[in-house]
Parts: structure tokens; sequence; C-alpha cells
């Protein structure tokens, strides 16, 4: 007897504008699976950054949510684009590091386009986080949300 | 003629001599023939001994192959009428059953007694025949090539157009013709006359000097030009891109000039047709996005709902995502709406929000911070539980910002403010406001 399959929702990212879109369906997806109110929030959180982050630095991309059972039971996020990739791996998933470079203090306000937490916040919600240059060119960033027990 | 030449010395020249000598008589009316003398040789082309022809010339006679000896008895009974020289070549079976080629020259006087005698050689010309049939050979296989050469020149699908520096076309194919007309016989150097060559636009006479045909005559590695040729063989005119080079012997130095041409005007007609198609696509996509904006302000009139709910006190509950697009016609919207009503306190309301990330909240602290620069009080009321926390998480940072549980705790915060400043104004005497 094989097990059903597993429920999967792929979304095209393709403008900046995208990213709430994905959010609102990503929300309905941890709906579906039972996931809990601030999980679901959680999960279109995550969905929102990354689809921002691949609008902007890609121009389009993909973000695929699976639901995962083992080791980590919740949804994995994967999230893939044939962007210039990020130079810094770690510091892309820190706090206070927005488009390449850290906001310090000397960085013009008008110059700050975002809050420069973007991706930090997936690496504070989403376990296993892996960001990989993707083999033709361009970053995969994947993890998977944990769901409350 | 030296003095000690006696017949044996004679002999011996005779022997060393190429070939073989001979003379002979024959009495016409008897067709007797004698030897009046046979150099030894004469047997070596058949393989037969001396001994056995000697005697009997006929011996020799009946190894030529029949129909050349046909010939040969047939131009002899001329000779010996006419005493015409005798040119004669033919075939000798040669005894160990090869063949030989022979030849026989001769010339003939008829003697006192009404006989003719002849004098002649004979040459064993096997080898020159074999040369001169290879010789043959390389020739018909040299013109066999020469011909498929110019066959799959002329089968080319581009004009292929060779010309030499005095202007005469060694070369020109039949898609040459399909594209340009037959070769014009005389120009006179003036090939854009000649063949009716205009600029791209059809119109303008190509200046000769840009030719590349003549540019590649002239050195020019590879010259290239986009043309338009039109004459009384091609009146509706043919679009060319042509391509040049000059053709070089092997020394280098320029011997011809050469071009390669295509027809273009069907390619050039899809072109433009398709740049006709992404126009079309172009304006129906701007159709399609100006419907999307349509739409979108209709949503966003439907969605975000101003209300003036108390004196001063303006209420715009957000339903939905809050895009940057959305946001910006949000703000314009709200910030009118501030100004017209003279509002003093300004609540937005997030009830209806259920997603807000690091972008969202950045356009609404933005929205906040305008309002307040035109002069109101701004609250955030309604954030959901599970907003709040990601915010958080996140690390958004909403520490400026009143945040109130929910729209009625707004409304009693507006009130609260309207009566704070109603008394600070009493106090100073300056309460004029209508009550």
């Amino acid at each position: 007897m094989s097990a059903p399959p597993r429920p999967v929702l792929a979304l095209e990212i393709v403008t900046q504008d995208d990213r709430l879109w994905a959010a609102g369906r990503a929300r309905r997806f941890a709906a579906e699976l039972g996931f809990s109110a601030l999980d679901q929030a959680r999960l279109a959180v995550c969905v929102a950054e990354l689809a921002s982050n691949t609008a902007k630095h890609a121009g389009r991309g993909r973000i695929e949510l699976s639901e995962e059972e083992a080791p980590l039971r919740g949804c994995r996020v994967r999230a893939e684009d044939e962007g210039p990739g990020i130079a810094c791996v770690a510091d892309a998933l820190r706090d206070g590091f927005s488009e390449g470079r850290w906001l310090t203090p000397d960085v013009p306000q008008r110059e700050r386009h975002g809050l420069g937490v973007g991706l930090g916040a997936l690496g504070r919600f989403l376990r296993d986080v892996r960001v990989s240059a993707r083999p033709g060119g361009g970053l995969l960033i994947e993890g998977v949300l944990r769901r409350d027990p | 003629m030296a003095e000690n030449l006696t017949a044996d010395v004679l002999l011996r020249i005779l022997d060393k001599v190429p070939g073989a000598l001979f003379s002979s008589r024959i009495d016409l009316t008897t067709g007797k023939l004698d030897w009046i003398y046979v150099n030894a040789k004469m047997g070596a082309p058949y393989g037969v001994p001396e001994s056995e022809w000697s005697g009997d010339p006929a011996k020799l006679m009946m190894r030529i192959v029949d129909e050349d000896r046909a010939k040969l008895e047939q131009q002899m009974g001329v000779s010996y009428q006419t005493l015409a020289p005798l040119l004669w070549s033919g075939r000798a079976n040669h005894t160990s059953g090869e063949i030989r080629w022979i030849e026989v020259e001769a010339v003939f006087e008829r003697g006192a007694d009404g006989t003719v005698v002849s004098y002649g050689k004979m040459l064993d010309v096997t080898e020159r025949k074999r040369v001169d049939a290879a010789l043959a050979a390389a020739e018909s296989a040299a013109k066999k090539t020469e011909a498929l050469n110019r066959a799959a020149i002329n089968a080319l699908p581009v004009g292929i157009i060779v010309m030499e520096p005095n202007g005469t076309f060694p070369i020109y194919n039949a898609a040459a013709g399909r594209y340009a007309g037959s070769a014009p016989s005389e120009h006179g150097g003036d090939l854009v006359h000649a063949f009716g060559v205009f600029e791209a636009d059809g119109v303008t006479p190509f200046p000769n000097e840009h030719l590349p045909l003549l540019r590649a005559l002239a050195g020019e590695e590879a010259p290239e030009a986009e043309m338009v040729v039109r004459n009384a063989e091609i009146p509706e005119g043919c679009r060319v891109h042509v391509n040049g080079a000059p053709v070089r012997d092997e020394s280098g130095a320029i011997i011809a000039g050469m071009v390669a041409f295509q027809d273009i005007t069907q390619q050039r007609a899809l072109e433009q047709e398709l740049r006709t198609r992404n126009e079309e696509l172009a304006s129906s996509e701007e159709a399609k996005t100006a419907l999307i904006g349509r739409l979108r302000y209709a949503v966003d009139e439907l969605s975000n709902p101003i209300l003036e709910v108390w004196d001063d006190v303006l209420v715009m509950p957000i339903i939905g995502v809050v895009d940057s697009r959305r946001t910006a016609d949000m703000v314009q919207r709200l910030l009118a709406e501030v100004t017209r009503t003279q509002a003093s306190f300004v609540i937005v309301d997030l009830t209806g929000v259920e997603i807000v990330d690091t972008k969202t909240a950045d356009h609404l602290m933005k929205l906040m911070r305008k309002v307040e620069i035109v002069g109101a009080r701004c609250v955030l009321t309604g954030i959901r539980p599970a907003v709040s926390e990601t915010l958080v998480d996140i690390g958004v940072d909403l520490g400026r910002l009143t945040t109130l549980r929910n729209l009625k705790h707004g409304l009693r915060e507006a009130l609260r403010h309207a009566k704070r400043e109603r008394e600070g104004l009493s106090d100073l005497g300056l309460d004029e406001r209508r009550s």
C-alpha cells in the first residue's frame, strides 16, 4: 500500500507584487495542513520574504511548499531563482544586512530600501536552512518550517 | 658524305635507328610484293621470328587486328594508285596475346617497269598510345569535374557571381540570374546602372564604389551590403544581402572578385510581420494592463473605505494585502481626506489583514508617519495575534507606534485625545471650536 502523495504547492514569482499573493496561498495551504494560526502566519511571512527577495534580485523564480513528516514535522520551503546569487550566504541570513551590505549608520536613510531584516527572519522561522548556488546559476534557499506540536 | 661509308656501315646504321625500315616493290598487274630491304626488327611487335616472315610478308599482315588491317589495305591501295604518302596506325596481336600499337609511314614512287616502290618505316607506338590514353582519360576526368563544379555552382540556392578584372563574368549561376537578371554583356565598370542596384530604401541609386563585388576585386576581404536589384528582368525588385570575397591565385594575386547573395525579400517581410504582431501583442497587453488597473481601482475603492466616524476622527480599515501600489493609493487618499475633514485623529485598523511581512510593516510605518506630519495622531488597531508574533519574530520594531487592541479601544482613545485637545485649548482661552 503506497502512501498518498504529499500535498505540494508551487508558486511562480514574477513581480514584487506576487509576494503577498504567494503569501496568501501559502497561508491557505498551511491552514489545509492543519497548522495553527501562528504557524500559518509564519509560513506566509517566510514565503513573502522569499518571494520579495526573488523578485528583487532575480526578477523571477519559484517557491515550492511541501508537507514534511520526518525528521521535522512541518512544511518544507524551497525557493529557487536564476538570479546573480548572494556573495556571502552567511551574512545574508543576519539582520541589518540588506542588498549586499551592512546597514551601518553611515549608510544614508534614503538608500535603505528595506528594513534589513528580510532573509534574517527566515533564519528564525525555518530550521535546517540551506542557502546554496544552483548548478546553472542562481540561488536555492531551502528550509523547514516546524509546526507546533 | 663520309668517304668510308660502306654498305655494311649503312646496314648497321639502319639497324640502330629506332623502328624498322623497309622498302618493297609491288607489281600492280600480278599483285606480287617483294622486299627490297626489310629490317629484322619488323617482326618485333608481333613476336614472330624473322625466319617465319622474311619469305612471306603476309604472315605479319595477318597478325594485325582485322578492322585495322582492312583500313591499311585500303590506304595502301590508294597510295599504289596515286603515290600519296601513307600514314597508318593500328593494333597487332603479339604472339604473347598482348595487343601492341604500330605506326607505319611510307612514301611511294613508280619504277620504269610500272611497278610501285615503297620506302617506309614502322614504329612500335604502344607506349605512346598508353600515355595518350592516360592523358585523354585525365582530360575527360578533369572535364567531368569541371562540369560537376559548374553544375553544383549553378544549383546553389545563393546567387554566385565571379567577375574578372576585365569585367567579364566567368561564373554566373542560375540563382544570380533569378535575383539579379542575366549578366550584362557590357557595363564599362558601371555595374550599378547595368544591374539596376539601389540602396536598401529601394530608391537611392547604390554607389558603384560600395558594391561588394568591386570592393572584393579591389582587395577588401569580406565586403557586405544589403541592396535592392530592379531591372527589366526583375521589375518588382529583389532585396538581396551580398557577401563578397577576393579570388586569388596561388601566389596570392587577386584574379577575380566574387559575391554570394541571397534573396531576403521574404525574410524582411517576415521580420516586418513579426514586428507588427509584437506591436499588436504589446498594445493588447497594454489594454489588459489598463483593465487590471481599473479593476484594482474598483477593488481598492471597495476594500479601503475611509470613514469619518466622529468629529475629527477618521477610520481606515484595511482588508487584504498591503502592496506598494496599494499603499501609495492609500496614502494619497488618506492624506487628502485628513486635510479635507481637518481630522485630528486617524485609526488604521488591521483586523482584515492576515499577513504582515517586513515590506508591509515598512509601508504601514511610513503611512502613519506621513499622517502625523500633516498634523493628525495616528494609531494602529486590530493587529491579529499571529501577525503580532511574526512581526516581533522577524524583528520589526513597532515601538514608535501607538497600537491598540481593537477599533473600540481606538475610538475611546480618539475621544480622549479630542477631550485633551479641547481642554488644552480652553486653558489657553482659545476654544472656538464647535461643541
